[in-house]
Protein backbone atom coordinates (compact mmCIF):
# COMPACT_ATOMS: atom_id res chain seq x y z
CA UNK A 1 0.00 0.00 0.00
CA UNK A 2 3.09 2.64 1.30
CA UNK A 3 4.92 0.98 -2.11
CA UNK A 4 2.04 2.05 -4.51
CA UNK A 5 1.46 5.38 -2.73
CA UNK A 6 5.46 6.45 -3.21
CA UNK A 7 5.45 5.11 -6.61
CA UNK A 8 1.97 7.44 -7.50
CA UNK A 9 4.03 10.33 -5.71
CA UNK A 10 7.14 10.12 -8.06
CA UNK A 11 4.54 10.15 -10.81
CA UNK A 12 3.17 13.19 -8.76
CA UNK A 13 6.59 14.92 -8.50
CA UNK A 14 7.19 14.53 -11.94
CA UNK A 15 4.17 16.15 -13.34
CA UNK A 16 4.85 19.05 -10.93
CA UNK A 17 8.93 19.48 -11.93
CA UNK A 18 9.80 23.11 -10.88
CA UNK A 19 10.04 25.10 -13.96
CA UNK A 20 13.41 26.73 -13.34
CA UNK A 21 14.87 22.70 -13.60
CA UNK A 22 13.07 23.05 -17.03
CA UNK A 23 14.27 26.37 -17.56
CA UNK A 24 18.10 25.37 -16.79
CA UNK A 25 17.60 22.44 -18.95
CA UNK A 26 16.86 24.63 -22.05
CA UNK A 27 19.98 26.41 -21.32
CA UNK A 28 21.90 23.46 -21.29
CA UNK A 29 20.25 21.46 -24.55
CA UNK A 30 20.78 24.97 -26.60
CA UNK A 31 24.16 25.99 -25.56
CA UNK A 32 25.84 22.30 -25.76
CA UNK A 33 24.85 22.34 -29.93
CA UNK A 34 26.10 25.43 -30.03
CA UNK A 35 29.49 24.61 -28.63
CA UNK A 36 29.61 21.12 -30.25
CA UNK A 37 27.48 20.76 -33.42
CA UNK A 38 25.94 17.74 -33.94
CA UNK A 39 25.27 18.29 -37.85
CA UNK A 40 22.26 16.96 -37.60
CA UNK A 41 21.05 16.15 -41.36
CA UNK A 42 18.48 18.18 -42.70
CA UNK A 43 16.40 17.15 -45.16
CA UNK A 44 14.10 19.16 -47.74
CA UNK A 45 10.14 19.77 -47.33
CA UNK A 46 8.02 20.21 -50.25
CA UNK A 47 6.70 23.58 -48.54
CA UNK A 48 10.92 25.40 -48.87
CA UNK A 49 11.54 23.84 -52.57
CA UNK A 50 7.94 25.01 -53.55
CA UNK A 51 9.05 28.72 -52.68
CA UNK A 52 12.05 28.17 -53.83
CA UNK A 53 10.71 27.15 -57.53
CA UNK A 54 8.31 30.17 -57.38
CA UNK A 55 11.13 32.58 -57.16
CA UNK A 56 13.62 30.56 -59.14
CA UNK A 57 10.88 30.71 -62.13
CA UNK A 58 10.30 34.49 -61.76
CA UNK A 59 10.83 35.71 -65.61
CA UNK A 60 13.69 37.95 -66.51
CA UNK A 61 12.47 41.82 -66.20
CA UNK A 62 9.62 41.12 -63.77
CA UNK A 63 9.23 43.31 -60.34
CA UNK A 64 8.77 42.35 -57.23
CA UNK A 65 7.83 43.80 -54.14
CA UNK A 66 9.46 42.36 -51.27
CA UNK A 67 7.69 43.81 -47.83
CA UNK A 68 9.54 43.43 -44.57
CA UNK A 69 6.54 43.24 -42.43
CA UNK A 70 8.12 42.03 -39.34
CA UNK A 71 10.08 43.43 -36.05
CA UNK A 72 13.22 42.85 -34.24
CA UNK A 73 11.45 40.06 -32.11
CA UNK A 74 10.52 37.98 -35.48
CA UNK A 75 14.09 38.17 -36.30
CA UNK A 76 15.52 35.40 -35.21
CA UNK A 77 13.12 33.42 -37.53
CA UNK A 78 12.29 35.46 -39.99
CA UNK A 79 15.50 37.15 -40.38
CA UNK A 80 17.41 34.33 -42.61
CA UNK A 81 14.30 34.19 -44.83
CA UNK A 82 14.52 37.90 -45.57
CA UNK A 83 17.95 37.89 -45.93
CA UNK A 84 17.63 34.81 -48.40
CA UNK A 85 14.88 36.12 -50.18
CA UNK A 86 16.41 39.24 -50.94
CA UNK A 87 19.58 37.00 -51.97
CA UNK A 88 17.93 35.14 -54.42
CA UNK A 89 15.83 37.71 -55.51
CA UNK A 90 19.76 39.67 -56.39
CA UNK A 91 20.65 36.88 -57.96
CA UNK A 92 18.16 37.04 -60.51
CA UNK A 93 17.46 39.67 -63.55
CA UNK A 94 14.36 41.11 -61.74
CA UNK A 95 13.62 44.86 -60.45
CA UNK A 96 13.51 44.59 -56.37
CA UNK A 97 10.75 47.20 -54.73
CA UNK A 98 11.59 46.69 -51.00
CA UNK A 99 8.97 48.19 -48.84
CA UNK A 100 7.77 48.19 -45.00
CA UNK A 101 4.15 48.10 -42.73
CA UNK A 102 6.23 47.83 -40.00
CA UNK A 103 8.20 50.39 -38.62
CA UNK A 104 11.40 48.30 -37.61
CA UNK A 105 10.90 46.15 -41.23
CA UNK A 106 12.78 48.93 -43.06
CA UNK A 107 15.84 49.46 -40.81
CA UNK A 108 16.05 45.52 -40.72
CA UNK A 109 15.73 45.69 -44.88
CA UNK A 110 18.42 48.63 -45.17
CA UNK A 111 20.70 46.31 -42.60
CA UNK A 112 19.97 43.10 -44.97
CA UNK A 113 21.04 45.45 -48.11
CA UNK A 114 24.00 46.61 -46.40
CA UNK A 115 24.80 42.77 -45.66
CA UNK A 116 24.16 41.43 -49.11
CA UNK A 117 26.12 45.14 -50.70
CA UNK A 118 24.42 44.43 -53.75
CA UNK A 119 26.68 46.56 -56.11
CA UNK A 120 29.57 44.44 -55.14
CA UNK A 121 28.16 41.65 -54.63
CA UNK A 122 25.91 41.13 -57.36
CA UNK A 123 26.28 43.90 -60.16
CA UNK A 124 23.36 45.67 -58.97
CA UNK A 125 22.64 49.51 -58.94
CA UNK A 126 20.41 51.44 -56.47
CA UNK A 127 17.11 52.72 -57.71
CA UNK A 128 17.95 51.25 -61.57
CA UNK A 129 17.64 47.34 -60.64
CA UNK A 130 16.35 48.00 -56.99
CA UNK A 131 14.89 50.32 -54.39
CA UNK A 132 13.75 50.89 -50.68
CA UNK A 133 10.88 52.68 -51.03
CA UNK A 134 10.72 52.83 -46.96
CA UNK A 135 7.89 52.55 -44.38
CA UNK A 136 4.16 53.35 -44.35
CA UNK A 137 2.38 52.92 -41.15
CA UNK A 138 -1.11 52.90 -42.34
CA UNK A 139 -1.06 49.45 -42.27
CA UNK A 140 -4.08 47.89 -44.69
CA UNK A 141 -5.07 51.44 -45.51
CA UNK A 142 -1.35 51.72 -46.45
CA UNK A 143 -1.14 49.10 -48.63
CA UNK A 144 -4.63 49.70 -50.61
CA UNK A 145 -2.73 53.25 -51.12
CA UNK A 146 -0.02 51.52 -52.37
CA UNK A 147 -2.10 49.67 -55.07
CA UNK A 148 -3.33 52.80 -56.17
CA UNK A 149 -0.96 55.08 -55.79
CA UNK A 150 2.59 54.23 -55.25
CA UNK A 151 3.73 57.82 -54.97
CA UNK A 152 1.21 58.81 -52.74
CA UNK A 153 2.13 55.87 -50.63
CA UNK A 154 5.81 56.49 -50.55
CA UNK A 155 6.78 59.77 -51.94
CA UNK A 156 10.32 59.30 -51.08
CA UNK A 157 12.79 56.43 -50.90
CA UNK A 158 14.26 55.34 -47.37
CA UNK A 159 17.75 55.33 -48.13
CA UNK A 160 18.52 58.92 -49.74
CA UNK A 161 15.15 60.52 -49.12
CA UNK A 162 15.01 61.76 -52.89
CA UNK A 163 11.31 61.73 -54.76
CA UNK A 164 10.49 58.09 -55.92
CA UNK A 165 9.87 59.29 -59.38
CA UNK A 166 13.16 60.44 -60.22
CA UNK A 167 14.47 56.99 -59.70
CA UNK A 168 14.53 55.14 -63.21
CA UNK A 169 13.40 51.70 -61.77
CA UNK A 170 9.96 53.21 -61.02
CA UNK A 171 9.34 54.20 -64.90
CA UNK A 172 5.92 52.84 -65.48
CA UNK A 173 5.31 51.95 -62.31
CA UNK A 174 2.12 53.39 -60.52
CA UNK A 175 0.22 50.81 -58.76
CA UNK A 176 -0.34 46.87 -57.85
CA UNK A 177 -1.06 46.05 -61.40
CA UNK A 178 2.52 47.04 -62.76
CA UNK A 179 4.13 44.40 -59.84
CA UNK A 180 4.35 40.73 -61.07
CA UNK A 181 5.15 39.49 -57.53
CA UNK A 182 4.36 40.23 -53.98
CA UNK A 183 6.88 38.29 -51.14
CA UNK A 184 5.66 39.52 -47.39
CA UNK A 185 7.89 38.43 -44.96
CA UNK A 186 5.10 38.54 -41.94
CA UNK A 187 5.34 38.43 -38.57
CA UNK A 188 1.71 39.12 -38.10
CA UNK A 189 -0.88 41.92 -38.67
CA UNK A 190 -0.57 44.07 -41.24
CA UNK A 191 1.02 41.11 -42.76
CA UNK A 192 -0.41 38.05 -45.52
CA UNK A 193 -3.85 38.72 -44.66
CA UNK A 194 -4.30 41.96 -44.98
CA UNK A 195 -2.01 41.91 -48.39
CA UNK A 196 -4.64 39.19 -49.91
CA UNK A 197 -7.33 41.57 -49.04
CA UNK A 198 -5.56 44.59 -51.01
CA UNK A 199 -3.49 43.39 -53.28
CA UNK A 200 -3.96 39.61 -53.86
CA UNK A 201 -8.18 39.03 -54.41
CA UNK A 202 -8.50 42.30 -56.65
CA UNK A 203 -5.26 42.24 -58.76
CA UNK A 204 -4.03 38.70 -58.59
CA UNK A 205 -0.87 39.26 -58.33
CA UNK A 206 1.00 36.17 -57.05
CA UNK A 207 1.64 36.13 -53.53
CA UNK A 208 4.79 34.46 -51.28
CA UNK A 209 4.88 34.64 -47.66
CA UNK A 210 8.02 33.96 -45.23
CA UNK A 211 6.13 33.26 -41.80
CA UNK A 212 7.04 32.54 -38.11
CA UNK A 213 5.97 28.85 -37.51
CA UNK A 214 2.95 30.30 -34.97
CA UNK A 215 1.34 32.23 -37.91
CA UNK A 216 1.44 28.78 -40.08
CA UNK A 217 -2.32 27.62 -39.09
CA UNK A 218 -3.36 31.49 -40.33
CA UNK A 219 -1.42 31.32 -43.66
CA UNK A 220 -2.27 27.54 -44.87
CA UNK A 221 -5.92 28.27 -45.65
CA UNK A 222 -4.62 30.90 -48.00
CA UNK A 223 -2.42 28.49 -49.52
CA UNK A 224 -4.84 25.64 -50.37
CA UNK A 225 -7.11 28.59 -52.04
CA UNK A 226 -4.57 29.21 -54.38
CA UNK A 227 -4.23 32.99 -53.05
CA UNK A 228 -0.78 32.23 -51.24
CA UNK A 229 1.38 30.50 -54.80
CA UNK A 230 4.04 28.83 -51.69
CA UNK A 231 5.31 29.73 -48.01
CA UNK A 232 8.03 29.06 -45.97
CA UNK A 233 6.85 28.07 -42.23
CA UNK A 234 9.54 29.22 -39.63
CA UNK A 235 13.32 28.50 -39.07
CA UNK A 236 13.04 24.78 -40.02
CA UNK A 237 11.96 26.15 -43.95
CA UNK A 238 14.49 29.11 -43.93
CA UNK A 239 17.47 26.79 -43.36
CA UNK A 240 16.12 24.28 -45.83
CA UNK A 241 15.90 27.46 -48.29
CA UNK A 242 19.30 28.54 -46.95
CA UNK A 243 20.40 25.17 -48.73
CA UNK A 244 18.86 25.71 -51.62
CA UNK A 245 20.19 28.77 -52.59
CA UNK A 246 23.38 27.83 -51.87
CA UNK A 247 24.34 30.21 -49.02
CA UNK A 248 23.81 28.07 -45.65
CA UNK A 249 23.77 30.64 -43.07
CA UNK A 250 21.73 31.61 -39.44
CA UNK A 251 18.75 29.32 -40.25
CA UNK A 252 21.30 26.40 -40.79
CA UNK A 253 23.56 27.29 -37.70
CA UNK A 254 20.14 27.04 -35.52
CA UNK A 255 19.23 23.33 -36.68
CA UNK A 256 21.04 21.74 -33.89
CA UNK A 257 19.50 23.35 -30.93
CA UNK A 258 16.30 23.70 -32.60
CA UNK A 259 16.24 19.91 -32.35
CA UNK A 260 17.22 19.13 -29.20
CA UNK A 261 14.67 21.57 -27.65
CA UNK A 262 11.98 19.96 -29.33
CA UNK A 263 13.20 16.59 -28.28
CA UNK A 264 13.54 18.12 -24.80
CA UNK A 265 9.85 19.30 -24.96
CA UNK A 266 8.60 16.30 -26.13
CA UNK A 267 10.56 14.13 -23.53
CA UNK A 268 8.40 16.84 -20.94
CA UNK A 269 4.92 15.84 -23.19
CA UNK A 270 5.77 12.37 -22.98
CA UNK A 271 6.41 12.17 -19.44
CA UNK A 272 3.97 14.54 -18.55
CA UNK A 273 1.32 12.14 -19.94
CA UNK A 274 2.39 9.33 -18.89
CA UNK A 275 2.06 10.63 -15.15
CA UNK A 276 -1.20 12.14 -15.85
CA UNK A 277 -2.68 8.37 -17.09
CA UNK A 278 -1.02 6.97 -14.43
CA UNK A 279 -2.40 9.04 -11.54
CA UNK A 280 -5.31 8.84 -12.95
CA UNK A 281 -5.93 5.58 -13.41
CA UNK A 282 -4.82 5.34 -9.42
CA UNK A 283 -7.57 8.18 -8.06
CA UNK A 284 -10.11 6.05 -10.32
CA UNK A 285 -9.64 2.54 -8.30
CA UNK A 286 -9.03 4.04 -5.20
CA UNK B 1 33.31 52.95 -28.60
CA UNK B 2 29.31 51.68 -29.36
CA UNK B 3 30.62 48.38 -30.77
CA UNK B 4 32.61 47.68 -27.53
CA UNK B 5 29.05 48.90 -25.54
CA UNK B 6 26.98 46.81 -27.30
CA UNK B 7 27.59 43.44 -26.51
CA UNK B 8 27.09 44.48 -23.12
CA UNK B 9 23.75 46.08 -23.17
CA UNK B 10 22.95 42.95 -25.21
CA UNK B 11 23.82 40.58 -22.72
CA UNK B 12 22.54 43.02 -19.56
CA UNK B 13 19.05 43.01 -21.01
CA UNK B 14 18.85 39.47 -22.83
CA UNK B 15 19.59 38.23 -19.49
CA UNK B 16 17.62 40.63 -17.13
CA UNK B 17 14.40 39.63 -19.19
CA UNK B 18 15.23 36.35 -18.93
CA UNK B 19 15.54 36.69 -15.04
CA UNK B 20 12.01 36.44 -15.22
CA UNK B 21 11.92 32.49 -15.79
CA UNK B 22 13.59 32.20 -11.67
CA UNK B 23 11.19 34.83 -9.92
CA UNK B 24 10.02 38.89 -10.57
CA UNK B 25 12.94 40.76 -9.42
CA UNK B 26 14.15 44.42 -10.03
CA UNK B 27 16.83 43.34 -12.99
CA UNK B 28 13.65 42.42 -14.76
CA UNK B 29 11.60 45.57 -14.30
CA UNK B 30 14.12 47.74 -15.23
CA UNK B 31 15.14 46.14 -18.77
CA UNK B 32 11.67 45.29 -18.88
CA UNK B 33 10.89 49.44 -18.40
CA UNK B 34 13.74 50.30 -20.67
CA UNK B 35 12.80 48.41 -23.31
CA UNK B 36 8.65 49.56 -23.43
CA UNK B 37 10.48 53.48 -23.02
CA UNK B 38 12.98 53.07 -25.94
CA UNK B 39 10.58 50.93 -28.13
CA UNK B 40 7.41 53.88 -27.94
CA UNK B 41 9.96 56.45 -28.51
CA UNK B 42 11.47 54.52 -31.70
CA UNK B 43 7.69 54.32 -32.70
CA UNK B 44 6.98 57.53 -32.30
CA UNK B 45 10.23 59.21 -33.82
CA UNK B 46 9.59 57.21 -37.13
CA UNK B 47 6.01 58.15 -37.40
CA UNK B 48 6.93 61.37 -36.94
CA UNK B 49 9.11 61.59 -39.59
CA UNK B 50 6.67 59.98 -41.69
CA UNK B 51 4.54 62.56 -40.79
CA UNK B 52 7.25 65.35 -41.58
CA UNK B 53 7.78 63.80 -45.03
CA UNK B 54 4.07 63.49 -46.11
CA UNK B 55 4.05 67.20 -45.18
CA UNK B 56 6.87 68.59 -47.41
CA UNK B 57 6.32 65.95 -50.09
CA UNK B 58 2.37 65.79 -50.72
CA UNK B 59 0.59 67.80 -48.15
CA UNK B 60 2.30 71.41 -47.89
CA UNK B 61 2.29 71.90 -52.46
CA UNK B 62 -0.95 73.71 -52.36
CA UNK B 63 -3.57 75.69 -49.92
CA UNK B 64 -6.08 72.77 -50.45
CA UNK B 65 -3.67 70.48 -49.15
CA UNK B 66 -2.59 72.01 -46.41
CA UNK B 67 -6.32 72.92 -44.93
CA UNK B 68 -6.67 69.21 -45.67
CA UNK B 69 -3.43 68.41 -43.61
CA UNK B 70 -4.52 70.84 -40.89
CA UNK B 71 -8.25 69.56 -40.28
CA UNK B 72 -6.76 65.91 -40.44
CA UNK B 73 -4.31 67.07 -37.31
CA UNK B 74 -7.11 68.89 -35.47
CA UNK B 75 -9.73 65.47 -36.02
CA UNK B 76 -6.24 63.43 -34.46
CA UNK B 77 -5.78 65.74 -31.49
CA UNK B 78 -9.15 64.94 -30.12
CA UNK B 79 -7.50 61.70 -29.52
CA UNK B 80 -6.44 63.26 -26.16
CA UNK B 81 -9.51 64.02 -25.24
CA UNK B 82 -9.62 60.31 -23.73
CA UNK B 83 -8.00 62.05 -20.23
CA UNK B 84 -11.42 64.31 -20.28
CA UNK B 85 -13.96 63.18 -18.31
CA UNK B 86 -15.94 66.20 -19.54
CA UNK B 87 -15.22 65.96 -23.54
CA UNK B 88 -14.21 61.84 -23.50
CA UNK B 89 -16.99 61.93 -26.54
CA UNK B 90 -14.99 64.01 -28.27
CA UNK B 91 -12.68 61.25 -28.31
CA UNK B 92 -15.27 59.15 -30.08
CA UNK B 93 -14.94 60.95 -33.26
CA UNK B 94 -11.46 60.27 -34.47
CA UNK B 95 -11.74 56.49 -33.14
CA UNK B 96 -15.37 56.55 -35.48
CA UNK B 97 -13.63 58.02 -38.28
CA UNK B 98 -10.42 55.53 -38.28
CA UNK B 99 -12.97 52.43 -37.15
CA UNK B 100 -15.22 53.00 -40.07
CA UNK B 101 -12.24 53.65 -42.85
CA UNK B 102 -10.92 50.41 -42.09
CA UNK B 103 -13.88 48.35 -41.63
CA UNK B 104 -15.68 49.54 -44.78
CA UNK B 105 -11.80 49.12 -46.56
CA UNK B 106 -11.26 44.89 -45.35
CA UNK B 107 -14.68 44.69 -46.20
CA UNK B 108 -14.61 45.70 -49.82
CA UNK B 109 -12.63 42.37 -50.17
CA UNK B 110 -13.16 39.96 -47.54
CA UNK B 111 -16.03 38.42 -48.35
CA UNK B 112 -14.53 37.43 -51.63
CA UNK B 113 -10.59 36.84 -50.14
CA UNK B 114 -12.01 34.90 -46.93
CA UNK B 115 -14.97 33.54 -47.19
CA UNK B 116 -15.96 32.94 -51.09
CA UNK B 117 -12.68 31.70 -52.05
CA UNK B 118 -11.87 29.74 -48.59
CA UNK B 119 -15.41 27.69 -49.69
CA UNK B 120 -14.64 27.40 -52.98
CA UNK B 121 -11.02 26.34 -52.14
CA UNK B 122 -13.20 23.20 -50.41
CA UNK B 123 -14.84 22.15 -53.72
CA UNK B 124 -12.65 19.03 -54.18
CA UNK B 125 -12.79 16.08 -56.22
CA UNK B 126 -13.71 12.83 -54.09
CA UNK B 127 -12.01 10.90 -57.15
CA UNK B 128 -8.43 11.92 -57.54
CA UNK B 129 -5.54 11.28 -60.20
CA UNK B 130 -3.62 8.97 -57.13
CA UNK B 131 -4.93 7.11 -54.58
CA UNK B 132 -3.34 8.90 -51.72
CA UNK B 133 -4.72 12.31 -53.07
CA UNK B 134 -7.95 10.56 -53.28
CA UNK B 135 -7.87 9.46 -49.68
CA UNK B 136 -6.65 12.56 -48.56
CA UNK B 137 -9.65 14.38 -49.94
CA UNK B 138 -12.12 12.35 -48.46
CA UNK B 139 -10.61 13.09 -45.31
CA UNK B 140 -10.64 16.67 -45.97
CA UNK B 141 -14.17 16.72 -46.51
CA UNK B 142 -15.79 14.72 -43.87
CA UNK B 143 -13.55 16.97 -41.25
CA UNK B 144 -14.69 20.04 -43.09
CA UNK B 145 -18.02 18.74 -42.93
CA UNK B 146 -18.13 17.42 -39.56
CA UNK B 147 -16.60 20.39 -38.10
CA UNK B 148 -19.17 22.94 -39.55
CA UNK B 149 -21.99 20.40 -37.75
CA UNK B 150 -20.04 20.79 -34.55
CA UNK B 151 -21.04 24.43 -34.71
CA UNK B 152 -24.38 23.77 -35.44
CA UNK B 153 -26.40 24.20 -31.96
CA UNK B 154 -30.02 24.05 -33.46
CA UNK B 155 -30.02 20.41 -32.54
CA UNK B 156 -28.78 18.52 -30.07
CA UNK B 157 -25.84 16.15 -31.22
CA UNK B 158 -27.70 13.09 -31.01
CA UNK B 159 -28.09 9.85 -32.96
CA UNK B 160 -25.70 10.38 -36.40
CA UNK B 161 -24.78 13.96 -34.94
CA UNK B 162 -23.02 12.49 -32.20
CA UNK B 163 -20.31 10.47 -34.43
CA UNK B 164 -19.53 13.61 -36.42
CA UNK B 165 -19.28 15.74 -33.62
CA UNK B 166 -16.35 13.11 -32.17
CA UNK B 167 -14.72 12.98 -35.69
CA UNK B 168 -14.96 17.29 -35.48
CA UNK B 169 -13.16 17.37 -31.71
CA UNK B 170 -10.71 15.12 -33.51
CA UNK B 171 -10.37 17.05 -36.23
CA UNK B 172 -9.97 20.13 -34.22
CA UNK B 173 -7.57 18.76 -32.03
CA UNK B 174 -5.17 17.63 -34.66
CA UNK B 175 -4.97 21.61 -35.64
CA UNK B 176 -4.35 22.44 -31.78
CA UNK B 177 -1.51 20.02 -31.74
CA UNK B 178 -0.56 21.25 -35.41
CA UNK B 179 -0.47 24.62 -34.17
CA UNK B 180 1.44 24.09 -30.67
CA UNK B 181 3.90 22.19 -32.42
CA UNK B 182 4.52 25.18 -34.75
CA UNK B 183 4.16 27.78 -31.70
CA UNK B 184 7.16 25.85 -29.73
CA UNK B 185 9.05 26.04 -32.85
CA UNK B 186 8.76 29.73 -32.71
CA UNK B 187 9.66 30.26 -28.92
CA UNK B 188 12.57 28.14 -29.07
CA UNK B 189 13.79 29.56 -32.12
CA UNK B 190 13.42 33.09 -29.82
CA UNK B 191 14.99 31.71 -27.32
CA UNK B 192 17.87 30.26 -29.31
CA UNK B 193 18.59 33.97 -31.47
CA UNK B 194 19.06 35.78 -28.02
CA UNK B 195 21.49 32.64 -26.52
CA UNK B 196 23.33 32.80 -29.81
CA UNK B 197 23.69 36.75 -29.68
CA UNK B 198 25.08 35.92 -25.65
CA UNK B 199 27.36 33.38 -26.76
CA UNK B 200 28.80 36.21 -29.55
CA UNK B 201 30.30 37.84 -26.64
CA UNK B 202 31.46 35.08 -23.65
CA UNK B 203 32.54 37.95 -20.89
CA UNK B 204 29.76 39.95 -20.83
CA UNK B 205 27.50 36.39 -21.06
CA UNK B 206 29.70 35.02 -17.93
CA UNK B 207 29.56 38.18 -15.90
CA UNK B 208 26.21 39.56 -16.08
CA UNK B 209 24.63 36.03 -16.18
CA UNK B 210 27.29 35.08 -12.44
CA UNK B 211 25.69 39.19 -11.20
CA UNK B 212 21.86 38.53 -11.95
CA UNK B 213 22.00 34.58 -11.25
CA UNK B 214 23.91 35.25 -8.07
CA UNK B 215 21.72 38.56 -7.02
CA UNK B 216 18.75 36.41 -7.02
CA UNK B 217 20.36 33.36 -4.98
CA UNK B 218 21.78 35.67 -2.45
CA UNK B 219 18.33 37.52 -2.47
CA UNK B 220 16.68 34.08 -1.55
CA UNK B 221 19.38 33.16 0.79
CA UNK B 222 18.89 36.21 2.67
CA UNK B 223 15.21 36.10 3.16
CA UNK B 224 15.18 32.35 4.11
CA UNK B 225 17.61 33.90 6.82
CA UNK B 226 15.32 36.54 7.71
CA UNK B 227 12.37 33.79 8.01
CA UNK B 228 14.11 32.00 10.22
CA UNK B 229 15.33 34.04 12.40
CA UNK B 230 11.65 35.81 12.90
CA UNK B 231 10.59 31.81 13.64
CA UNK B 232 13.25 31.19 15.95
CA UNK B 233 12.51 34.60 18.16
CA UNK B 234 8.94 32.91 18.02
CA UNK B 235 9.51 29.82 18.85
CA UNK B 236 11.98 31.25 21.74
CA UNK B 237 9.17 33.40 23.34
Amino acid sequence: MAEASSEKGIWVKLQQIDRRVIYLLMWIVVIWPLINPLNLPVGLGRQSKEYFDWVEDIPPGSKVVLSYDLSFSGLPELGPMAVTTLHHLLSKDVKIYICAYWNAGADIASDNIELLNPEEEYGKVYGVDYIHIGYNPRSEVGMSQFAADVYNAFPNDYLYNAPLDTYEIMEGVNGAEDFDVLISIESGTPGASEWVRQWIEPYGISFLVGALGVSVPGIAPYYNAGQVKAFLAGLRSAAEYEMLTGRASDAMAQQDPLSTTHLLVLFFVILGNIGYFYTRGKVGRS
Amino acid sequence: MLEAIGPWLTALFILSIFSFAYKENPWFRFAESTYLGIATAYSIGFNLDWLVNQWSTIWSLTAGRILLFALALLIGLLFYFRFSRQYFYLYRIPLAIGVGTYIGLALRTMVFAQFLTQIRATFIPLVAETPFDTFNNIVTFIMIVSVLIYFYFTAEHRGPLKYTSKIARYTMMAGFGSAYGNTVMTRMTLFIGQVRNLMMHVPSFAVFGIAILGSLLLSDYMRQQKSEGVTTTLTRD
